[in-house]
């Protein structure tokens, strides 16, 4: 199968492999990650609430929606801002938000521990890719290291996600060799 | 050209690790039974496709991939749990490998390829400590502590 990392790099490409971002559009990436880390805590925050979900699911959800706001405090601290507190986003501003990431939702739909999840690992994949794609621009090799760390947490999400549903299949929990995220965030 | 010998010496590195785990999935896949056997053999295809990426990266910063050793030593692990102790142990290994590399990388290229291979390895650690019976994840940011 051909990927993109098989084909040859453009003359541009080549030289921003080189150069990265420019401080501004260094610290415009790690906002972007900001705001999706919020979003990725509003989410899990929901999941971990919902009726809908099993005492076990909500408490993973809960696990992780600490993680993704420790993350989002990393994020704040290097972009120069006060550390955020649990977002106060609205269901409807989410659901937007989501549908910027390719993931369309309304959350008074989902009525099953089963709808939830496939929104959680959606989103864990969207986090990959957000991290993924950020890694390619980021000129910072501190900065580069955190993204690295986090996108490798957000991998770990996902494999906790799908092992909670499929505990046997481990082809569904690690599925992939190269962890690259969605492709909606990667295009 | 110091920062491609550089990029080349560290991936060789990344690469001489990746190249001891595949010989260690090998040995121990037909040792374990069940989920295990099936995880090993997953994340053997894994960790080749790790080595081959690693060997076009060291290729395309100009240096010469490092061909794996005859033999690797890993002692004698008895049963399942020292099997997997010794997986986990090559997992973090890379992981550490990989935390070093990165911020020494000298282009976002570089660091994003091997960032997509180190968050791979994570999720390799996540089940065998599941496997382990241990917290299958236990910081919000990977170290090679894992």
């Amino acid at each position: 199968m051909s990927t993109d990392r098989d084909r040859p790099r453009s003359r541009r490409q080549l030289v921003a492999d080189v150069l990265g971002a420019s401080p501004a559009q260094e610290r415009r990436l790690l906002l972007d990650l900001l705001d999706v880390e919020l979003l990725a805590v509003k989410v899990y925050a929901l999941a971990g609430a919902s009726a809908h979900v099993s005492t076990g699911g909500q408490a993973l959800a809960r696990r992780l929606e600490d993680q993704e706001l420790s993350h989002a405090a990393a994020l704040a601290r290097l972009s120069g801002l006060v550390a955020p507190r649990r977002p106060a986003l609205s269901t409807t501003a989410a659901e937007a938000a989501l549908a910027g990431h390719g993931i369309t939702v309304t959350f008074s739909s989902l009525t099953s521990e089963r709808q939830w999840f496939t929104l959680l690992e959606r989103l864990e994949s969207a986090l990959e890719g957000a991290y993924f794609k950020a890694l390619g621009r980021l000129s910072d090799p501190a900065h580069a290291t955190l993204a690295a760390r986090i996108l490798a947490s957000e991998a770990q999400h996902s494999t906790l996600l799908f092992s909670f549903r499929n505990p046997q299949n481990v082809d569904l929990a690690v599925a992939v060799g190269l962890v690259e995220g969605s492709a909606a965030q990667n295009g | 050209m110091l920062a491609a010998g550089a990029d080349a010496e560290l991936l060789n590195r990344a690469l001489a690790i990746e190249q001891r785990s595949i010989a260690a999935y090998t040995a121990a896949a037909p040792l374990l039974n069940g989920f295990g056997q099936k995880m090993a053999g997953q994340f053997l295809g894994q960790e080749l496709l790790h080595a081959g990426e690693l060997r076009k990266l060291v290729r395309q910063v100009g240096g010469q991939a490092h061909a794996p050793t005859s033999h690797y030593d890993f002692g004698r692990p008895r049963g399942r749990s020292q099997l997997l102790a010794l997986l986990h142990d090559l997992e973090r290994q890379q992981i550490a490998a990989y935390l070093q590399a990165i911020p020494r990388m000298s282009t976002p290229f570089l660091r994003q390829t091997l960032a997509s291979i180190l968050a791979n390895e994570a999720q390799h650690v996540t089940v065998l400590r599941a496997q382990q019976g241990t917290t299958a994840m236990t910081a919000p940011f990977l170290s090679a502590d894992e």
